[in-house]
């Protein structure tokens, strides 16, 4: 496994005492496409902030390229290699789109001003139009332009496809993955859109109350979990106790359904023990992963 | 960069002072004329008259106080001018220089704006010009703008921690308070306005340096800690 770009360790921010990040672990490797999730308010766009050094830690460390982002100079260092696309997508409402590029192309040596043609014309961005005109979705594909351009090493991006239009989503994916394919850039994403995450991630991270819950590759999560579809001819006395392994089950009727994480197989052997009329095994998508860890509780 | 950024947040708000500035010439000459034909203040009275000049003109370096490292409102409202903060931050760029280029930018706009103070009161004052020099003149501009840098470094610090709103609310009611506090002070370096007024190089043919130098260190105190609040700020 490639090194990792960003690591935190036992990460906790507290606002007023109250923890919006709660022992956060997370391991983005170099080069991934890294699938960052959660429900609202489960701590991602404070990560972010923590990663960029607009946050302090209250205890842990959050480092990027191994440099400690709640160190001032340590934080010049990181932002100069860091593209962000921020959660509500302002800039300055008073410039256009190319005052903008050209305001951003002063503080970047590495600037690459041979792309700059090629993505107004892929993001369908007017230079002359002024900011405050753009759309959430257009603010949100110039902010990544601005990231493309200044030559970032790892993109960090905050719900990046919110807004936009199902063609422009494709085109700005379809970017994403040949970024990190063609430039080796990290591309660290939070989004609500699971879908596109699957479409594009190879790793994710699900968090929830300012944890992570589950995370690792995407083939080996998908790979890891099963679904158990186990069809009574009768009606059941009680709650059955199943074996490890099981992370959520749902009950209707004569129907029991399973998330399963490991030990399948003993799994199925516990649920033939039953007699039942039926045991059907599936695949599963990132959405069930997702919807039935965060229903654990 | 930062400079060209801030000029394009500022400029309606130059402008702006611009028009202020000026705005007592044609008031004052008009209506003052008007009212008494043979208008001609006696020094006392016009020493009077330039303080409460200066204390007109003390509102200039308040309202061009920079935005810390907020980005700066113009007077029309700005979908998402707020949020852009997170987009200044995350440029390679140190709060620490954020904050002085935003800062040095906005000293400069008012002390370019206060070069009509002392042309005003050389028009307001007709009297007063039989006794200045343009050497005096541009002392007089040059003691006011150094003076009321403790006023703009003030506005500097409230801008840290308050919105545009609130910052100015402030900046005028610490102005008043200043006044107050300083005139229970009348001949001592600490009277600001005293210096910008009845002591200014206007009427004593030298700089205040007391009163400058105290200005001065006001300034640097409020920058100091503008600074603190910005590097330790979470936003």
């Amino acid at each position: 496994m490639a090194d990792p770009v960003i690591t935190t360790q036992e990460l906790k921010k507290a606002f007023n005492g109250h923890y919006a990040l709660n022992g956060l672990n997370l391991n983005v490797p170099a080069g991934s496409i890294f699938g960052f999730l959660g429900r609202n308010g489960a701590g991602k766009t404070t990560t972010i902030k923590l990663l960029m050094g607009f946050l302090k830690p209250s205890e842990g460390s959050a480092r990027v390229f191994g440099l400690s982002s709640a160190d001032p100079s340590a934080g010049m260092e990181i932002r100069g290699r860091v593209g962000l696309v921020t959660e509500d997508k302002d800039l300055y409402p008073y410039m256009t789109v190319s005052q903008i590029i050209g305001f951003a192309r002063g503080f970047f040596a590495k600037w690459r001003d041979d792309l700059e043609g090629r993505y107004l014309k892929v993001f369908d961005l007017p230079p002359n139009l002024k900011i405050a005109g753009l759309s959430k979705g257009m603010r949100s594909k110039l902010m990544l332009l601005l990231a493309i351009l200044h030559g970032a090493e790892l993109l960090i991006l905050d719900e990046p496809t919110e807004g936009l239009d199902p063609v422009a989503v494709e085109d700005v994916l379809r970017e994403l993955v040949a970024l990190a394919a063609e430039e080796g850039i990290t591309v660290f994403f939070s989004s609500h859109q699971l879908e596109e995450v699957e479409q594009i991630a190879d790793h994710v991270c699900i968090i929830d109350r300012g944890t992570s819950i589950i995370g690792g590759s995407l083939d080996d999560l998908k790979g890891q979990h099963q679904r158990l579809r186990i069809i009574f001819d009768r009606e059941l006395d009680g709650p059955i106790h199943w074996v490890e392994g099981v992370e959520h089950v749902r009950q209707a009727g004569r129907t029991v359904e399973i998330l399963a994480s490991r030990n399948i197989d003993a799994i199925v052997s516990q649920a033939r023990s039953f007699a039942p009329a039926s045991v059907e095994q599936f695949p599963v998508t990132l959405k069930e992963i997702f919807l039935d860890y965060l229903r654990r509780d | 960069m930062l400079w060209y950024k801030g000029w394009l947040e500022t400029r309606f708000r130059v402008l702006f002072m611009f028009l202020y500035a000026i705005f007592p010439i044609p008031l004052i000459t008009l209506t003052a004329h008007a009212v008494a034909p043979r208008f001609d203040p006696s020094l006392v009275e016009m020493k009077g008259m330039v303080g409460y000049f200066a204390l007109f003109y003390s509102i200039v370096p308040l309202m061009l106080a920079g935005a810390g490292i907020k980005t700066q409102a113009d007077f029309r409202p700005q979908k998402g001018l707020h949020g852009s903060i997170y987009f200044t931050l995350s440029l390679p760029v140190s709060r620490l220089r954020l904050l002085v280029t935003r800062a040095g930018l906005g000293m400069a706009e008012a002390a370019v704006v206060l070069t009509i103070a002392p042309f005003a009161i050389w028009i307001m004052l007709p009297p007063l010009r039989v006794h200045t020099t343009a050497l005096e003149l541009f002392e007089y501009w040059l003691a006011l703008s150094v003076c009321a840098s403790a006023f703009y470094f003030l506005g500097v610090l409230l801008s840290t921690f308050l919105d545009d709103l609130w910052q100015n609310w402030v900046s005028l009611f610490g102005i008043v308070f200043l006044y107050g506090l300083s005139s229970r002070f009348p001949g001592t370096p600490v009277n600001i306005l005293w210096a910008m007024g009845a002591a200014s190089p206007l009427f004593t043919h030298t700089f205040p340096w007391a009163s400058m130098s105290f200005a001065l260190g006001v300034a640097a105190i409020l920058l100091s800690a503008a600074l603190k609040v910005v590097e330790t700020r979470e936003y």
